[in-house]
């Protein structure tokens, strides 16, 4: 199970972050961007090791793996375990969803944005970013291998596949920018 | 974790309240005991200050 990849290399997930700090720091300023000022209502899903809630200031995230949960913990983050598909938070209670290369590990990435629409106080803002099927990136790890532990299990979505995703999940998208295998899409609750 | 986000959680599943015992713990932070769903009859546990909201069943 993938589940099982974070919670046994979650040291080696962490650590990619400071051996490829030109490619996390272009990634997170290109979420930022387009970021609307966090709340105390934001919140990241699939929050990993904090390494953009941080950053961003975003307080509170979702996380499925043990592992990483304790990382972000100790990072200061609010963690709670849990799956983007089952979110354990009330309707409407969030003003603000990050969504950070998540998509790709998810059996069924609709129900996962059904879910945070269901959270997000209207109109909240979801920011979505995500590796582009064949763009730069991912043929990188292709070829290279790169991250290949975690990402060899992945399914990499087009920039149309996500809008679409967003569209039917009952969003509507405000910004686009998609650069050198990396998506960044704002979209707004409706 | 932090009493504060407590109205901000639910059930994964059925999406209900939560019913909160601390073990231990104090005013503002809980650092160990469980979250209760009544209608689904599940025992969320919280464990060095993080609660395990995972559904029990993967298929949810």
């Amino acid at each position: 199970m993938l589940q099982d990849v974070f919670e046994e290399y979650a040291g080696d997930y962490d650590r990619w972050f400071d051996e490829h700090n030109d490619e996390y720091q272009k990634e997170l300023s290109r979420i930022r961007q387009v970021l609307p000022s966090p709340d105390s209502r934001s919140i990241e899903i699939g929050v990993g090791s904090g390494r953009f809630a941080v950053p961003l200031g975003i307080r509170i995230g979702i996380e499925p793996s043990r592992a990483l949960c304790r990382m972000a913990q100790a990072r200061g983050i609010e963690v709670i375990r849990g799956r983007a598909e089952a979110l354990p938070l009330g309707d409407g209670c969030c003003s603000l969803a990050l969504f950070v290369t998540v998509i790709c590990f998810l059996d069924n990435p609709e129900a996962a944005f059904r879910e945070i629409h269901r959270t997000l106080s209207s109109p909240g803002y979801l920011i979505t970013a995500f590796i582009v099927r064949e763009g730069k990136i991912h043929r990188k790890y292709l070829r290279e291998g790169g991250k290949g532990r975690f990402l060899s299990r992945a399914r990499f979505y087009s920039q149309e596949e996500v809008s679409s995703f967003l569209k039917e999940t009952g969003f509507e998208v405000r910004d686009i920018d998609t650069r050198s295998g990396f998506c960044v899409i704002a979209a707004q609750k409706v | 974790m932090k009493r504060s986000i407590l109205p901000i959680l639910c059930c994964p599943v059925c999406k209900g309240d939560l019913v909160l015992t601390v073990t231990v713990g104090d005013e503002q932070v809980i650092r160990e005991g469980k979250l209760h769903c009544p209608v689904c009859r599940v025992d969320y546990p919280i464990e060095d200050g993080i609660p395990d909201l995972l559904p029990r069943d993967r298929s949810v």
